[in-house]
């Protein structure tokens, strides 16, 4: 997963479960990768800083950047 | 003007052209803080690149005082390598002032990533300017990773909550709110309820005669709610604000001055100290304007404008100038007045009620 130009790209990822996501920041500035649900939550990312969840059950996580709550996405566990 | 630019380009150690006031120069926003006087109970605002055209006459007022904005320290990307530089170089405009103002206000993101160290090189760079007291609030920048307890540490003596608070001023009052922690998934900056209902209490006993300044990071107005440019519920904390004669709204955020008029409230954004950000919708995201790697010379290149500032014939363009300000990311966004003298885009200007209230509204909603 990248994210870049202030939105995770892609905006829906569907994975097998079990999948390890990596969140890498591209981005001049720093974020966040923070599931709304609460199921996992990184420390701030800067620039080419790196967050890591694995997705033990299947579900629709929704997350977002908790700096700048505009950026949104989805991870879809199967 | 020929005058005026003269002293871009003073010392060349390297020999290429670029020396760090000349850099400083050509970024219009470097150094930028805003001036502010308080006139009869209106707040007016300048910023402090344009200091030098005031008058002593048009500087006096109940009370002065500077706000600055969005230092970012800790920032390192080539939008701007020397933050601390261009906060410097800041209070070196603050200390040029005729007169003392009396504080300073920082309207948050003092740190780029709330690291110790970024906020003490701040302190440290803020000990040097002739006012000594600073009020700060936080933003997004300044509270990562532990909900703004070290925010709270540092700055937050006798303030409520999350640190919001209030002072006075030579009868005005001061308000500075937290609009940056539990921010939710997909929304704007948020006051919250308890932060609300202290606001309404604060200022229930004062008379509707008191001018009072709000300040806070993100803007309490919808500058672009598509980038997060908004507060959720600022329109409940400005109800609360309605009975005053003179109500001033001060944020940062956005790296770039703006202005709006609605009602009795006068709202102002403030550049950054740090790099400057796109107008709204300009771009495809808010991030830094950064400057291509082959353009960072000629930004940097303030000489070849110096050399054409210090001839007479000042107004005729020549073709070298044009190519400068074409290429130059911070040039390019400034205008031309009828007699070819440029202008920054988006400079503060003197606040008059009617005129701006024209300016924002039209004059048939008046």
């Amino acid at each position: 997963m990248k994210i870049d130009n202030f939105s995770f790209g892609p905006g829906a990822l569907t994975v097998p479960v079990g999948t390890m996501v990596t969140w890498t920041n591209r981005d001049d500035i720093p974020h966040t990768v923070v599931s709304t649900d609460g199921a996992f939550k990184s420390k701030v990312l800067d620039t080419d800083e790196k967050f890591s969840f694995t997705f033990a059950k299947a579900g629709t996580y929704p997350y977002f950047c908790s700096i700048h709550p505009k950026m949104t996405a989805k991870v879809i566990v199967q | 003007m020929v005058g005026k630019m003269k002293d871009e380009l003073l010392h060349d150690h390297n020999h290429d052209g670029i020396d760090r006031r000349g850099f400083l120069k050509c970024m219009a926003w470097a150094g930028t803080g805003a001036f502010c006087v308080i006139r009869g109970g209106v707040l007016s605002s300048y910023s402090l690149s344009r200091m030098r055209e005031m008058s002593p006459k048009e500087m006096a007022g109940e009370l002065s005082f500077v706000q600055i904005s969005d230092s970012h320290m800790g920032f390192n990307k080539p939008a701007n390598p020397d933050v601390a530089g261009t906060l410097k170089a800041a209070v070196e405009k603050i200390n040029g002032l005729a007169a003392a103002p009396e504080f300073i206000l920082h309207t948050g993101d003092i740190s780029h990533l709330s690291k110790p160290e970024e906020f003490d090189t701040v302190d440290q760079i803020l000990k040097d300017a002739r006012p000594k007291d600073v009020f700060y609030v936080p933003g997004e920048h300044d509270v990562l990773n532990d909900d703004g307890k070290q925010f709270l540490e540092r700055y937050g003596k006798g303030s409520k909550g999350a640190g919001w608070y209030s002072f006075d001023k030579k009868g005005v009052h001061f308000v500075g709110l937290v609009n940056v922690l539990n921010l939710k998934a997909g929304g704007l900056g948020t006051l919250g309820h308890e932060q609300l209902e202290w606001l309404e209490d604060d200022v229930k006993h004062l008379k509707h005669s008191t001018p009072i300044v709000v300040f806070a990071h993100i803007p309490l107005w919808s500058v672009y709610p598509e980038w997060g440019w908004g507060t959720e519920d600022s329109a409940q904390a400005l109800s609360y604000l309605k009975k005053f004669g003179s109500v001033t709204v001060l944020n940062g955020h956005i790296h770039q001055t703006m202005q709006k008029v609605e009602g009795n409230v006068t709202f102002h954004t403030a550049a950054s100290t740090a790099f400057p950000q796109p107008q709204p919708g300009k771009a495809d995201s808010p991030g830094p304007m950064k400057v291509p790697a082959e353009q960072l010379r000629s930004v940097l290149g303030i000489e070849q404008a110096s050399a054409y500032f210090g001839k007479s014939n000042q107004f005729k363009l020549t073709e070298r100038k044009k190519k400068h300000e074409e290429k130059c990311v911070y040039c390019s966004s400034w205008s031309r007045d009828d007699i070819g003298n440029r202008r920054p885009g988006r400079e503060r200007e003197v606040f008059r009620p009617g005129a701006a209230e024209a300016r924002s509204h039209g004059s048939e909603d008046r």
